[in-house]
């Protein structure tokens, strides 16, 4: 008997086009800050503003006036909300309320918060925004607190990030 | 022999473990900052000396090109032969000549592409998304578009000949690099020639993101469309051949870009006859491939004091609609340069603006823009202007611009640079009403990215640093430059790119440091521009001031220009040429990855105990009478009175004289000892004594590492303020923990560390005593008085049309 030698078979799926705008820079930074003193966990996007604005075109197929709609970086925040998650060392997610966005200088920021919840000892952190727009968006995730800084970095295929606290 | 076999491993197996760490502090916990680099740098010899300059033998080879290149625009194709004359001017005698094949980076088999892990995100290209959430991988269209792309496109060079004079010289394809084996070994001080013939299909720059390629505007009223063709890395070149690493021949991955020889280019290259060319170099035939109109409006445009329109708007929009009818070839020489690139398109309204630079070295500069009707009118108002300002910026922190030419193309690159010729993306967008309009981000976008490529013109087209090994020695040193003509520019436009805007990336854990291999470094962005900038911005601010660091600056560009720099001279010679030691920063920034986090922890007030018990008991009785009463006293006070005040029969001696009451044994003792003291002595306690001044002893503790100095504000009682600025030395023999004494007449109330953000202070919460609550981002963003003009949207509101509150 002759057998084939069988690969288990894997769907491979398409992704929409994607932006082909090559001077992005493709980098963002959030701080993940526990502030003892508002007993919340605060979460502080910061987008390049002309990164943010290429990303709105592909998006939502217009071009976007971050600086100068609020209406459209509402619509944005309400993207990068969609596309941040977190959760404990049970799984559970923790559930963030927006706060609201604003531009200071070139950045674009977008703010977000949650009690800190008791006895959390992980955090489960995913940070896809804009990484279905460009490839080579790496978002970085700083999760501070006290004194101890301790990050997260969304690139290549990295989808959730454990962090011990 | 039998000892050489044995001692072998035995070695290896010693020094494995301490690579990189030769000297090390073994016992207890000092860390000495401040070691000097010695052990870190490369040994200084005859060609590089110990103050980082080129030394007495110092060399570089030299290659000059003649070139004679035709663009087959039907089939997106170049073919070409060149001559390439190679000077030995090393001390080696050369048996074979590297060459760099960059268009072989695209080749399927190429190094590059088979290294590329799936879904690896540092590869230039489109998306493709591992499987992730139980999702099944995913491919973007337009990785399906460069994958048909790459199939449909056979990419890479074909090399039909490389010969010499005898006939066809032996040569090895290695990838992206090609040997060439010379007939007979190049002596010191001996040249050779050859010719090389090549031919390669461009790619489209949309589908493969190269440095370099084609962009199609299918919406042309041309049939067909049209192209911009940007042609760079187009030519088999030299690899530089060096005195501290041999041949730079390390493969092209796509990030780590490029080290190059200097020579003078002959090139002549044959475009459809409708095309305007921008090149590097100047052009030597203008009366063959111009109009007499465009000619003359060259003319007029070097004295303009505004860009003259070389092609117009309605010139270039009507080439776009027909075709070509022949060819034209245009003739380019260039001395002195590193590198060749140009750029070739029916479409390009073309702009210029001669720059009256003055000096000897190159009195005029033509600064030139090529764009598209889609760049405008975003182009034709500041593309120019931003190449100018940065010739007049970049100038004056180096040397005066060299070449006769200075040009920014708009093209499918985003921002790439080559000598004297810059490539920049920035584009308007065209509305439903036929206008074409852009937002204000944009606008600063393209300022800013002008200005950038141009600059690399300097760094590191003319101050010839090696980008494959050392991303920031260009990156960096052009990033910190930008960011002063960015300033120059207009200060209005918030370019953040000062020390406050990379305390996030400083404090992280993903970074590695900036002296890192450039296809090693994470976080590119941050590691070889943002992070140096910010340091030279910081020693040029603050730690050596802007006399000392410019002076130093130049004279490192100065020993450079037109000649190969490795880090260790840059450190050196801004040491050598400040005359401060900085091995402490050039330890801290670029060789380690800690932050700056300084922390005022305690302070404690003094006075000076004058043994004059007619002083000093005094003050005690103060000193008591300022602490709070008892409690308990201060109630009973109010209900009753005591014992003591309703029977005044049992006061005595001690209730109408307290226990800090001067008897003349103290004022005896005190003489007594006054009495003992030297003259000198006892005139120093007498001045203190009466100038009565404050001691003041402050804590600071360094969270973060990286030693800098400590910026201090201090607040008196009186309202006055006061800088004072402790040099980074006070860390030396102990890197996180000091104690600084201030004397003063005046009271300290309040203390701010780096009160202007000037050192990338990660944490300023702890840079005040008394310590201040810090809103964080949320809690300033959720405070009401934060509703400020900012949030005005004053682009719609000023649609507003007046109300007559009468009607």
């Amino acid at each position: 008997m002759i057998s084939s030698l069988r690969f288990p078979m894997m769907m491979l799926a398409l992704l929409f086009a994607a932006a082909g705008g090559a001077h992005q820079q493709k980098a963002s930074i959030t701080r993940v800050l526990f502030n003892e003193r508002t007993g919340n966990i605060e979460v502080m996007h910061r987008f390049l503003l002309h990164d943010a604005e290429h990303a709105c075109r592909e998006l939502f197929g217009r071009s976007a006036d971050l600086l100068g709609s609020s209406e459209d970086r509402d619509r944005f925040a309400r993207y990068v909300y969609g596309h941040f998650s977190m959760a404990d060392q049970g799984g559970e997610s923790i559930r963030l309320t927006p706060v609201g966005n604003e531009v200071d200088g070139r950045f674009l920021w977008v703010y977000a918060e949650a009690p800190i919840p008791e006895r959390l000892e992980e955090l489960t952190l995913s940070h896809q925004a804009l990484r279905d727009v460009w490839p080579g968006q790496v978002n970085m995730v700083n999760v501070e607190r006290d004194r101890l800084v301790r990050t997260a970095t969304f690139r290549d295929g990295s989808s959730e990030i454990t962090i011990e606290l | 022999m039998y000892r050489i076999v044995s001692l072998l491993p035995l070695a290896a197996l010693l020094f494995a473990p301490v690579a990189g760490a030769a000297i090390n502090q073994t016992k207890g916990e000092f860390k000495d900052k401040f070691r000097q680099l010695d052990e870190v740098l490369p040994t200084a010899n005859s060609y590089r000396t110990a103050g980082g300059e080129p030394g007495h033998e110092y060399w570089q080879q030299r290659v000059d090109y003649d070139i004679d290149v035709r663009l087959i625009e039907d089939q997106r194709r170049i073919e070409a032969g060149e001559k390439i004359r190679y000077s030995n001017q090393s001390p080696d005698t050369l048996r074979f000549l590297w060459l760099q094949l960059d268009q072989n980076r695209f080749r399927s088999d190429s190094l590059a592409e088979r290294s590329a892990a799936f879904a690896d995100s540092s590869r230039r290209g489109p998306k493709i998304e591992d499987a992730k959430d139980g999702k099944p991988p995913r491919l973007s269209l337009d990785e399906l578009r460069r994958q048909q792309f790459m199939a449909d496109n056979a990419l890479g060079y074909e090399l039909p000949s490389v010969r010499d004079g005898a006939g066809e010289l032996d040569h090895t394809v290695v990838g992206t690099n090609l040997r060439v084996d010379l007939r007979s070994p190049l002596k010191p001080g001996g040249s050779t020639e050859f010719d090389i013939d090549f031919a390669f299909n461009i790619v489209d720059e949309d589908a493969i993101s190269a440095r370099s390629g084609y962009e199609h505007f299918p919406d042309d009223e041309r049939e067909g469309g049209n192209d911009i063709f940007l042609l760079a890395q187009w030519f088999p070149r030299l690899h530089a051949y060096t005195d501290y690493e041999g041949w730079t021949n390390k493969e092209f991955l796509g990030r780590g870009e490029f080290t190059l020889e200097f020579g003078n280019y002959r090139v002549d290259i044959t475009v459809p006859d409708d095309h305007i060319v921008s090149s590097t170099g100047e052009l030597q035939n203008p009366g063959d491939v111009l109009t007499r109109a465009q000619r003359e409006r060259l003319e007029a445009a070097r004295t303009a004091d505004a860009p003259v329109f070389i092609v117009t708007p309605d010139e270039a929009l009507d080439n776009e609609r027909e075709g070509a009818a022949g060819t034209k070839t245009w003739r380019f020489h260039a001395d002195n340069v590193r590198d060749f690139a140009w750029a070739s398109s029916r479409k390009f309204i073309w702009d210029a603006q001669g720059y009256q630079q003055g000096g000897s070295v190159q009195p005029e500069v033509m600064a030139m823009s090529f764009y598209p009707k889609e760049g405008e009118p975003l182009w034709s108002k500041y593309s120019t202007a931003a190449v100018i300002h940065t010739l007049k910026v970049y100038s004056r922190f180096s040397f005066d611009y060299p070449y006769p030419v200075a040009q920014s193309v708009n093209g499918p690159v985003g921002g790439m640079e080559y000598p004297m010729i810059t490539f920049n993306g920035p584009r308007t967008d065209l509305q439903d009403d036929g206008d074409r309009t852009y937002s204000l981000s944009e606008k600063r976008y393209l300022v800013g990215v002008i200005i950038h490529e141009v600059g690399h013109t300097y760094f590191p087209m003319i101050v010839n640093s090696d980008e494959r090994q050392w991303t920031w020695m260009d990156e960096g040193l052009n990033s910190f430059l930008d960011a002063m003509a960015g300033w120059e520019w207009d200060p209005e436009i918030p370019w953040n790119n000062q020390p406050r805007d990379i305390v996030d990336y400083m404090k992280s854990e993903d970074q590695v440091p900036i002296m890192t291999q450039s296809d090693s470094v994470l976080q590119l962005g941050p590691n070889a521009y943002a992070k140096p900038t910010v340091a030279l911005m910081i020693l040029r601010e603050t730690i050596l001031g802007r006399e000392l660091f410019d002076f130093a600056f130049r004279e490192y560009s100065r020993r450079w220009m037109f000649k190969r720099p490795a880090p260790a001279d840059f450190f050196r010679s801004i040491e050598e040429a400040s005359g401060v030691d900085l091995d402490w920063f050039w330890r801290g920034w670029f060789y380690t990855t800690d932050h700056v986090d300084i922390s005022i922890d305690r302070v404690w007030k003094l006075r000076l105990d004058t043994r004059d018990p007619d002083i000093d008991y005094d003050r005690r009785r103060q000193e008591e009478a300022d602490k709070p009463s008892s409690v308990i006293v201060e109630r009973n006070r109010a209900d009753d009175r005591t014992w003591v005040e309703e029977n005044p029969g049992v006061r005595d001696f001690y209730d109408a004289n307290d226990r800090f009451t001067v008897t003349n044994k103290e004022r005896n003792e005190y003489q007594a000892f006054l009495a003992e003291l030297e003259d000198w002595e006892r005139e120093a306690l007498a001045r203190a004594v009466e100038e009565d001044q404050n001691y003041y002893v402050l804590q600071f503790s360094n969270h973060g590492g990286l030693v800098m100095p400590i910026l201090l504000q201090l607040t008196y009682s009186d309202g006055s303020v006061e800088r004072l600025n402790i040099p980074a030395e006070i860390w030396r023999r102990s890197w996180d923990s000091v104690k600084k004494l201030i004397v003063t007449d005046r009271e300290l109330v309040e203390i701010t560390v780096d009160p202007n953000w000037e050192t990338a202070d990660t944490d300023v919460e702890n840079n005040h005593f008394p310590r201040r609550i810090i809103p964080s981002r949320i809690e300033a963003y959720k405070t009401p008085e934060r509703e400020g003009f900012e949030e005005r949207d004053i682009i719609n509101d000023s649609k507003t049309e007046l109300e007559n509150p009468e009607e």
